[in-house]
């Protein structure tokens, strides 16, 4: 991404380049997600025989376990929320304290995947065990991918905000990474009411 | 809408193209030569979008030659009955690799490479949204390929055809890690994909010349974009269904193992859910370019300008939900049968109403059959009968038929070749001057136009009747007595009149380089923006961005008592 | 387009970052087919091409200043060559109607003919079942479809059909002059934009086209009929109202469009 592109045209609208870059990426990501819950949903119909079947996701998955991870998760949403709008304000020490706040959160999330994972694996259910197995892991797996790139994008814009005159635009770089916060979080909600609530 | 008001009646629209050699410049080359390692490191480095275009292309080239080389290898073999030049492991493996190549290595390259190229120049931009990425974009693409050809030395090309049907792509099938190979190849490619479609979409969307609304776009950008929209929504399916495969077969997950109720079913819908808009992508640039060569040649302005934009949209949209029609001999329900069905019928309308649109713009125009128009005409007779061929398989009883025959075959490569190379071909013809400076050979396209027009029916014509009569498609050999033999043998020759065509190409582009005419700026006396700069562009583009009034903003400059703005709105 | 007088353009500046992100990239992948040493090169390289990158964003270094060499040639204006096409010369498409009928002679055409087309019909009717109602029944039928009880035999049915009904009467009648209008608009609108004699394409052509029409589709829109009709009177009925119509649309007075 480049900071130079108000240079190289003059914009036939108001759009800035870098988040018309994030809303096309996201878009994109959205897609790979999409499939990725519709292969879950197809394997979830077709494939289970649950009397048989030790690993299941009615045995498997624990409500009260990914409870806590996921309401880290929302709130970390708001809190960004309100760092972005801090830094817009140019209030450097609230931004930098609620930024901060929001890796914390996704830290605790990926915790309490961690902790569940254990679980799983100690009671012999892990990706190659069965179908739903394979499903749940590949899907949870992937979005726990994206919680990690996202806190190591939010630990970069804090990092840089240190020498905040020193990178040019930084409120947009900001901003465009608490909008992949957002949607990483917006995911969560459609995997988590697929994965824990209806799915069960 | 400025219907009628076209035409540059009168006289011979550029005096200096044809057979006039304006000038030779000396054929010495440039006065300090750079070392070839300052050369490479240029190019290793540069994020200018126009050297990206122009290396996406060779790398396009490059790889065509190779997948053109495994086709011979195949028709080849396929010459006699009965006949084991290569057996069949090796023919699976070519006719894998050369699916393959043709549309990740060649075909979505060179069109990457050509939209890089122009649409920064038609939009009146310094360079792409974001350089770097581009540059990204390019690597990837380039290495993801090189990547899946590595699989040639590691002894073992996949030999899973390009849409890899499980489980025959599962590890006790394929013991080899050519299947790896291909899926980690294709995902980095993918990589290089969707970085280069979101540049090109943010480009269009933040980098227009003041002025260049979206309604005044040129056709090709236009088209371009929403291809690569197409590629933004189907290529990360892909990345995800490759994902599972390649877990499938490294961490011994079930999704496409039917006997531990992973789903072959599923594979099929993922991979058609891609692939079907795939053709789209590959065929949107290609409607770009001819309508915006169409008009050049025709030296009026695009009939229609609104239906063809809307068409394309149409087209995009349509593109989505049609890609079942790939499966009707799985046995699916008869409903979606019927709804596939269906749906693919209706995209011959929005793509009837671009070829009508093209006729009409050619219709009372002074047409100029130069080398880019020539393929344009090809391109349209050609893509029109592939497009009839595509309606037929549309129709789930017939397709029931000769699913899995050479009629497929003969189909898409009618509408891949007739279609997409051609418009290709004629868009590299024309904008070659811009990119070098110089003239293409019109001898020699026309030498390359005859030879491969002529090669491509004979090669993929038969195929139409071989397959009505039943033969399989990826059969490495056939039986004597089914009467297959002589429309192979013409498929073969057809074949071998076709190859030289591509060498002629090659040929011209390198001779040209230093021999061809003198271009100028504007060369075909054209009217969208690249040609507002110099021939080839400075590094920066424009010196100042231009600002636009209309659909065609030289035309304007060259005709101020009649300009466009005047009667669009 | 002039420049501005500007010696150098500002541009992003030549940076081997997004090779080696790429390499890297592709060596994480070779991973799982050659050796995992090959992600961890490729891990290296992914964060070395990152650093780059993002230095290249950060410092006056990702920037360089282009020098401004000759620009394009002028555009010139090509004066006095754009000639816009216009009827009679050669190549011009449309043909557009430089006049066109009223949109009442369509009207007018159109009930004209419908008031003819009838006698062939009613002929029929009272020669082959003695009713002049038979055939004005059958074509309430377009909307009625459950006109007739279909258990009653043949000939009740045929009774029942040859009888008078108010109800069917006027359904038929605006029927009839419902389609003899919209056809009669239609002539008069399109007439004009054929080339040829009108009464061609009006009396002949076109009556045709839809006869053809309604011998393959009048089972499906309305099945007394097609299990009723005469063909013969059916066809003479059609070309009546074509020629009828044509003739009045065509001896119309026409203005410019």
């Amino acid at each position: 991404m480049n900071h130079a592109s108000d240079s190289l045209a003059h914009h036939e609208g108001n759009l800035d380049p870098v988040k018309a870059g994030m809303i096309t990426f996201l878009a994109s990501e959205s897609a790979f997600f999409g499939t990725l819950i519709m292969v879950y949903l197809f394997n979830l119909g077709t494939a289970f025989e649950p009397e048989r079947e030790p690993y299941t996701p009615g045995k498997m998955l624990d409500l009260p376990l990914a409870l806590p991870g996921t309401i880290c998760l929302l709130l970390s949403s708001v809190t960004v929320h309100y760092a972005a709008k801090m830094l817009a304000q140019k209030k450097d020490a609230a931004f930098r304290l609620l930024w901060l706040a929001t890796i914390t959160l996704g830290i605790v999330f990926l915790g309490g995947t961690a902790v569940e994972w254990r679980d799983m694996i100690h009671a012999g259910f892990n990706i190659s065990t069965n179908l739903f197995g394979s499903s749940y892991f590949t899907l949870v797996g992937f979005h726990a991918a994206h919680v990690t790139v996202g806190i190591i994008l939010l630990t970069l814009v804090l990092a840089l905000s240190r020498r905040t005159r020193a990178i040019h635009r930084h409120e947009v770089f900001a901003e465009v990474v608490s909008w992949y916060w957002h949607f990483v979080d917006g995911v969560w909600v459609v995997v988590f009411s697929v994965v824990y609530v209806f799915g069960r | 809408m400025s219907g009628n008001t076209l035409a540059d009646h009168l006289a011979i629209p550029y005096p200096n193209i044809g057979m006039a050699i304006v000038e030779k410049q000396p054929e010495t080359s440039a006065p300090s030569a750079t070392p070839l390692t300052a050369v490479l490191h240029d190019w290793l480095t540069t994020v200018d979008h126009k050297k990206i275009g122009i290396m996406y292309i060779l790398m396009a080239l490059l790889f065509l030659v190779l997948a053109g080389v495994q086709a011979l290898i195949m028709r080849c073999q396929l010459w006699w009955a009965g006949n084991d030049i290569v057996g069949p492991d090796t023919f699976n493996q070519m006719f894998t690799m050369h699916g393959t190549t043709m549309v990740f290595f060649a075909g979505m390259p060179i069109l990457a490479g050509i939209a890089n190229y122009v649409v920064p120049l038609q939009l009146g931009a310094r360079d792409m949204a974001f350089p770097r990425l581009n540059a990204l974009g390019l690597w990837a693409t380039l290495l993801g390929g090189l990547l899946t050809y590595f699989s040639f030395i590691a002894g073992s090309p996949p030999a899973i055809g390009w849409f890899a049907y499980a489980p025959l792509t599962q590890r006790n099938f394929n013991m080899g890690p050519g299947v790896d190979y291909w899926i980690l190849g294709l995902l980095v490619t993918g990589i290089g994909s969707v970085t280069g479609a979101i540049n090109l979409v943010v480009t269009v969307v933040c980098l227009r010349a003041p002025g260049m609304y979206l309604r005044r776009l040129p056709l090709y950008t236009w088209m371009a974009f929403w291809a690569n929209l197409q590629i933004l929504a189907v290529l990360p399916p892909l990345t995800a269904a490759l994902i599972m495969l390649l877990f499938d077969r490294t961490f011994g997950t079930h999704f496409f193992k039917p006997d531990s109720g992973g789903s072959a079913y599923l594979w099929q819908h993922l991979f058609w859910f891609f692939g079907h808009p795939e053709v789209y992508v590959l065929i949107l640039p290609a409607f770009g370019m001819i309508s915006e060569i169409i008009p050049v040649f025709s030296r009026k302005v695009i009939f229609g300008y609104e239906f063809v934009a809307l068409s394309t949209v149409a087209i995009a949209f349509i593109a989505f939900g049609v890609w079942a029609h790939h499966m009707f001999t799985v046995g699916m329900p008869r409903a979606l049968d019927m709804y596939f069905s269906a749906a693919s019928l209706l995209i011959a309308i929005p793509t009837g109403v671009k070829i009508f649109n093209w006729l009409a713009t050619m219709w009372g125009g002074k047409l100029w059959l130069a080398s880019p128009m020539l393929f344009v005409v090809g391109f349209m007779s050609m893509f029109v009968l592939g497009g009839l061929t595509g309606i037929m398989l549309a129709v789930a009883p017939i397709d029931f038929q000769v699913s899995d025959t050479y009629f497929v075959v003969g189909h898409f490569h009618w509408v891949l070749i007739g279609g997409t190379l051609f418009g290709v071909f004629a868009a590299l013809h024309f904008w070659y001057p811009k990119a070098t400076g110089r003239m293409l050979n019109e001898r020699l396209a026309r030498w390359q136009f005859w030879l491969l027009l002529i090669g491509f029916f004979l090669t993929f014509g038969p195929m139409h009747i071989s397959g009505m009569l039943g033969m399989p498609r990826r059969i490495f050999t056939y039986p004597a007595d089914r009467g297959w033999e002589f429309w192979n043998q013409l498929s073969t020759i057809g074949a071998l009149i076709q190859a030289p065509s591509y060498l002629i190409f090659v040929w011209n582009v390198l001779w040209s380089l230093k021999h061809g005419d003198i271009a100028g700026d504007d060369p075909w006396n054209a009217w969208t923006l690249e040609w507002a700069t110099t021939s080839p562009p400075p590094s920066y583009n424009f010196e100042t961005i231009p600002t636009v009034q209309s659909r065609r903003p030289l035309w304007d400059q060259k005709h101020p008592e009649d300009p466009d703005w005047k009667h669009e709105e | 387009m002039a420049g501005d007088g500007r010696q150098k353009v500002e541009m992003p500046a030549a940076t081997v970052s997004p090779f080696v992100l790429a390499l890297g990239i592709v060596l994480i992948f070779a991973g799982p087919v050659l050796s995992w040493a090959m992600t961890a090169t490729g891990i290296v390289l992914l964060i070395v091409g990152i650093s780059g990158w993002v230095g290249q964003l950060t410092s006056p270094e990702g920037q360089i200043e282009e020098p401004v060499v000759a620009g394009p040639k002028p555009i010139e204006g090509i004066a006095g060559r754009v000639e816009a096409l216009r009827p009679g010369m050669p190549g011009y498409r449309a043909r557009l109607p430089e006049k066109m009928h009223p949109y009442s002679a369509g009207l007018k055409g159109g009930l004209v003919g419908g008031v003819l087309m009838p006698i062939p019909a009613l002929i029929f009717g009272l020669i082959a079942y003695r009713s002049i109602w038979f055939p004005v029944n059958l074509l309430a039928g377009v909307v009625l479809p459950q006109l007739v009880d279909e258990t009653l035999s043949a000939t009740e049915q045929v009774a029942y059909l040859s009888a008078f009904h108010p109800g069917l009467f006027i359904g038929a009648v605006l029927i009839h002059a419902v389609i003899s209008a919209s056809l009669g608009l239609m002539y008069g609108v399109m007439l004009p934009t054929l080339p040829g004699r009108p009464i061609i394409w009006g009396g002949i052509v076109l009556p045709l086209l839809w006869t053809g029409f309604s011998y393959g589709f009048m089972g499906v829109l309305n099945p007394i009929l097609h299990d009723h009709v005469d063909w013969p009177s059916f066809v003479v009925a059609q070309f009546v109202f074509g020629i009828t119509a044509a003739i009045v649309v065509a001896r119309t007075e026409q203005i410019p469009a």
